[in-house]
């Protein structure tokens, strides 16, 4: 008769905004999946079963269990208190529908109600907190309607019935309590587990009332020997030796219990130490991947502001010219002009020419006349190179020659002719412009590059954000799971060395010394024991007497045995189941080929180990090796039970601890031991796909021992008090 | 008087614009200090010169109102200093000699006092159309017409 | 119920030391006549299962042994 749970809402219960209604997981018997990222509504899954099964929250800043009632205001929706007018109530609660076997289905639903006092959302005095009264409905399958359930005794045990309170601690699996909740490290826990598994709780306590009978029988026996007389001195001597060695046993025994105390707790201490040194490792190296990045991301962003500033001085840069743009006509009518400014102006000086000197016939020099250099040429050379003939010394061609020399160089000399001489002023204008007219044609372009370089700049700005933030959300990952202070490595290494010494202390200790005497001591003690029986032989009491010491002594001697082999046999069996467990986990990974090994340690303790092939143990640190194993057992737990388990399963799975060959198996081996699992990722969500899951994801979309699948979404740089978690059903 | 000289007369010239365009004059040029939500240009001549083309371009001529409500700034010759920014303006003016009334030929013949005459004329020509220009932004910026980004000014030149 | 009990009872009677001591075989657990050890044994686990506290069982032992 299996509890399956049928679905799970919130209203107003942090990102999860509005009623009942529209935040519904519709969930189904076999595997159901819910893809978050991060703060997109894991931990708040927890976070109402707890509500539900112990009135508590577990508080994300001090990473402690707190009581719903003093939870308050932060547990409510930003949104929805936003939107709660002064003197306005809202009401934020769980609600959570499971069908029992075959006949009745239940709802529960946990809530209060929060009164606004005054316009500050987020100080708890600015509100009125008043819990509503637990409600429970039931409803016969057939029949669907839900019918209220009074009496309080019955609302409980409904709610237990979900799951069983035993079971809780194997039911819930959110990320790193997995560790804390299956410690082996401590007797108690796998005390407690074989409890649940076997009727050791009755042999113990038939062996205890047999060591409790044995010491009656003895006395009796001993009474019997007073009465009677008997003036046995040895038998009084064996009897006296007998109680010192007894007494020395009980010293050593304590002694014992003392140095497994002290070895417990180092042990404890080396576990912690053990998660938050590989933490303090992950964390640096997460610190220090994230340093330079931030340092890129500042000069990334200070080069895009400069880089923004800087673009209308694009305008008037010569190395740009952007103003330039569109004045093509301008500057040909600005060079047209100027050719006709030369033009008339050569034109207007020759005319002057004429009037001062009208007996000149040298008029406007033809076109294609020879230079200055060209005519000294031909002076020296008598000869004309323009029509090509001598030009002697004092014959008409040199002097012609001479004096269109003259005219060249006082043309060049310059003779003022003008008022005011601007040929240079044009000229210069002409010359000094250049950077910006000859840019005419690629000033388009020097835009669009220019937009391109913005984006461009943004693309990596964007691309170093993401990067950081992915970082950043890892390292915090680590904080919560590892309930880290600011405590250095060296620090943690410190306690770490101390705690494997004292370790090593107790070990020597108890195993050198302490041990090795109890176990003389219970030899002496059988030994003494044989002695008196023998000497008891030679008594003169009645025979019932010895032979009720007897029979007890030796009752109790078995039942201990009993004991013990129930325990290992359990023991054993978990091994077995664990195995199996353990290959279907890793049967995509690298690691497969090795058994897990369950090692009792002297303090009553469990260590499973892993051991490769060849039979050595492999111990890793790396944390989904751990979690790989732990898995392993608590579904041991579940699978070694006789009975077959019969509630849910609601874990956090870290896939990326492993890889995706886990992932696989994982599913698979869930779906054997559990009916009914709500498995919790993030390493499916893909921001960029359009149904928001990657390959993987869309892989056990199509599995078809995966029942349902929910994607949530968070908006995207909303505001805090926007930020709202919607599902969307993929199947 | 000389080329130089002639350029140094225009260039000690110290253009003038509304007052009524101040607001935004503020609004688009920080003068290398304030910000405001729009993107801009630094010098008040740096907007002056955008506005001028915004006006010549879309043929707003705008004379200024009488001098009590116009107020001068900085030089000709100051404007970005080491480039030839100027001298690039001065091209596209003169190319405009004929809008403006003179010819270049005439200059060379002209008095000082009718060279003076000129170069106002030359002033008065540039005022024109960048209080045009302004004028054109100010009404797109109270419409609320202006896509505001880091290419506001490119944008409104392909308009 | 009467199963645990049974299996209890078998367990430890059947430990190798006590069984070979005491030459007990299935008949024991069974038979009309039982051994002083099966009674004791028997008695302890099913009073015990009756809510019986040592002080309360213990009288009933020895009278099996008739002390």
């Amino acid at each position: 008769m299996a509890s399956i749970i049928n679905s799970i809402s919130f209203k107003n219960f942090f990102n999860y905004y509005g009623d009942f209604e529209d935040n519904t997981y519709n969930l189904e018997e076999g595997i159901n999946i819910i893809i978050a990222d991060n703060g997109a509504g894991k931990s708040k899954f927890f976070n109402a079963f707890l509500w539900l099964f112990y009135d508590q929250i577990l508080d994300s800043d001090t990473k402690q269990k707190i009581n719903i009632k003093n939870a308050g205001v932060k547990i409510i929706s930003d949104k929805a208190k936003n939107e709660t007018a002064v003197g306005d109530y809202i009401t934020c609660g769980v609600c959570v529908e499971y069908t029992s076997g075959t006949r009745y289905k239940y709802q529960i639903i946990k809530s209060f109600t929060a009164t606004r006092l005054d316009e500050n959302i987020t100080d708890e005095s600015s509100w009125q907190f008043v819990m509503n009264e637990l409600e429970v409905n039931r409803t016969e399958l057939v029949l669907h309607k839900y019918k209220p359930v009074y009496d309080e005794n019955e609302k409980k045990q409904i709610i237990d019935k979900l799951i069983m309170p035993a079971f809780r601690q194997y039911s819930f699996l959110q990320g790193e309590e997995v560790d804390d909740i299956i410690d082996f490290s401590k007797k108690e826990s796998i005390e407690r587990a074989v409890e649940n598994l076997t009727d050791i709780k009755k042999y113990e306590q038939v062996h205890k009332l047999l060591e409790e009978f044995k010491e009656k029988a003895f006395r009796d026996v001993q009474k019997q020997l007073k009465t009677n007389n008997a003036q046995n001195e040895r038998f009084d001597n064996a009897v006296k030796e007998k109680e010192k060695i007894e007494q020395q046993l009980a010293q050593e025994k304590l002694k014992l219990e003392q140095y497994n105390e002290t070895l417990v707790n180092a042990e404890a201490e080396k576990n912690k130490l053990d998660k938050r040194y590989a933490n303090a490792e992950k964390r640096k190296e997460l610190d220090d991947q994230l340093k330079p990045l931030r340092k890129k991301l500042r000069d990334k962003k200070d080069e895009f502001e400069t880089f923004l500033d800087r673009i209308n001085n694009r305008f008037f840069d010569g190395n740009f010219a952007w103003i330039a743009l569109g004045f093509e006509n301008e500057v040909n009518k600005f060079n047209e002009l100027n050719d006709d400014f030369l033009d008339e102006r050569y034109r207007r000086k020759t005319l002057k020419e004429v009037e001062k000197n009208p007996n000149d016939f040298f008029t406007v020099m033809p076109i294609g006349s020879p230079d200055a250099a060209s005519i000294d040429k031909m002076i020296k050379q008598e000869h004309c190179y323009v029509c090509n003939r001598e030009a002697k010394r004092g014959t008409p061609a040199h002097n012609y020659l001479i004096k269109m020399n003259e005219r060249q160089k006082s043309e060049e000399v310059g003779e003022p002719f003008v008022k005011n001489d601007l040929k240079n002023f044009f000229g210069d204008l002409q010359i000094n412009a250049q950077p910006f007219y000859t840019k005419s044609d690629s000033i388009k372009d020097s835009i669009i590059k220019t937009k391109e370089k913005e984006v461009e700049l943004q693309d990596s700005i964007e691309r170093l954000k993401k990067r950081i933030k992915s970082l950043e959300d890892d390292r915090n990952t680590i904080m919560i799971a590892g309930h880290d202070a600011e405590q250095s490595a060296r620090d943690i290494i410190n306690d770490y060395n101390g705690a494997v010494r004292r370790i090593s202390d107790a070990e020597n200790k108890i195993n050198d010394i302490i041990v090795p005497k109890i176990n003389k001591l219970k030899r002496d003690l059988k030994t003494i024991n044989e002695e008196v029986k023998s000497l008891n032989k030679s008594n003169n009491i009645p025979d019932g007497y010895n032979d009720n010491y007897e029979v007890l002594s030796d009752l109790e001697e078995a039942a201990g045995k009993a004991k013990d082999k129930v325990f290992d046999g359990m023991i054993n069996l978990l091994e077995e189941h664990a195995n199996i467990h353990f290959k279907n986990l890793i049967k995509n990974n690298d690691l497969s080929g090795g058994i897990l090994k369950f090692e009792k340690n002297l303090n009553g303790s469990i260590n499973f180990n892993y051991l490769d092939s060849k039979g050595n143990s492999v111990y890793g640190s790396s944390e989904g090796f751990q979690r790989m194993k732990k898995f392993s057992v608590v579904m041991a737990i579940i699978s070694a039970n006789n009975a077959e388990y019969n509630y849910p399963l609601l874990a956090d799975a870290p896939i990326s601890a492993f890889g995706e060959g886990f992932t696989e198996g994982f599913f698979e081996a869930i779906g054997d031991v559990f009916p009914q699992s709500i498995v919790l990722v993030k390493e499916l969500y893909k921001r960029e796909d359009e149904m928001k899951i990657n390959e993987l994801g869309k892989r056990l979309l199509k599995d078809a021992r995966v029942k349902t699948m929910y994607v949530n979404h968070v908006p995207e740089n909303a505001e805090q008090i926007e930020l709202i978690t919607t599902q969307t059903k993929l199947k | 008087m000389t080329a130089q000289e002639f350029k140094i007369t225009i260039l000690l010239k110290r253009p003038r614009y509304a007052k009524s365009k101040i607001p935004v004059i503020e609004a688009f040029a920080n003068k290398g200090q304030s910000k405001s939500e729009y993107s801009q240009f630094g010098p008040i001549y740096e907007l002056y010169i955008y506005a001028f083309r915004l006006g010549l371009k879309k043929g707003l001529k705008l004379p200024l109102p009488p001098r009590n409500s116009t107020q001068d700034f900085i030089e000709i010759g100051k404007w970005k200093r080491d480039s030839s920014l100027v001298d690039f303006l001065l091209m596209i003016i003169f190319s405009k000699s004929e809008e403006i009334g003179f010819n270049w030929n005439d200059l060379e013949d002209m008095e000082e006092k009718e060279l003076n005459v000129v170069v106002s004329n030359i002033v008065e020509f540039i005022e024109s159309y960048a209080n045009g220009g302004l004028q054109y932004l100010q009404e797109e910026w109270e419409n609320d017409n202006l896509i505001n980004s880091s290419y506001l000014f490119a944008d409104l030149m392909n308009g | 119920m009467l199963n645990k009990r049974a299996k209890i009872i078998k367990d430890i009677l059947f430990e190798p030391e006590i069984q070979e001591k005491y030459k007990l075989t299935e008949e024991d657990l069974t038979g009309m006549y039982r051994k002083k050890i099966v009674d004791v044994l028997e008695t302890i686990v099913n009073e015990n299962d009756n809510g019986r506290t040592g002080r309360q069982i213990y009288p009933v032992i020895k009278n099996i042994h008739k002390i």
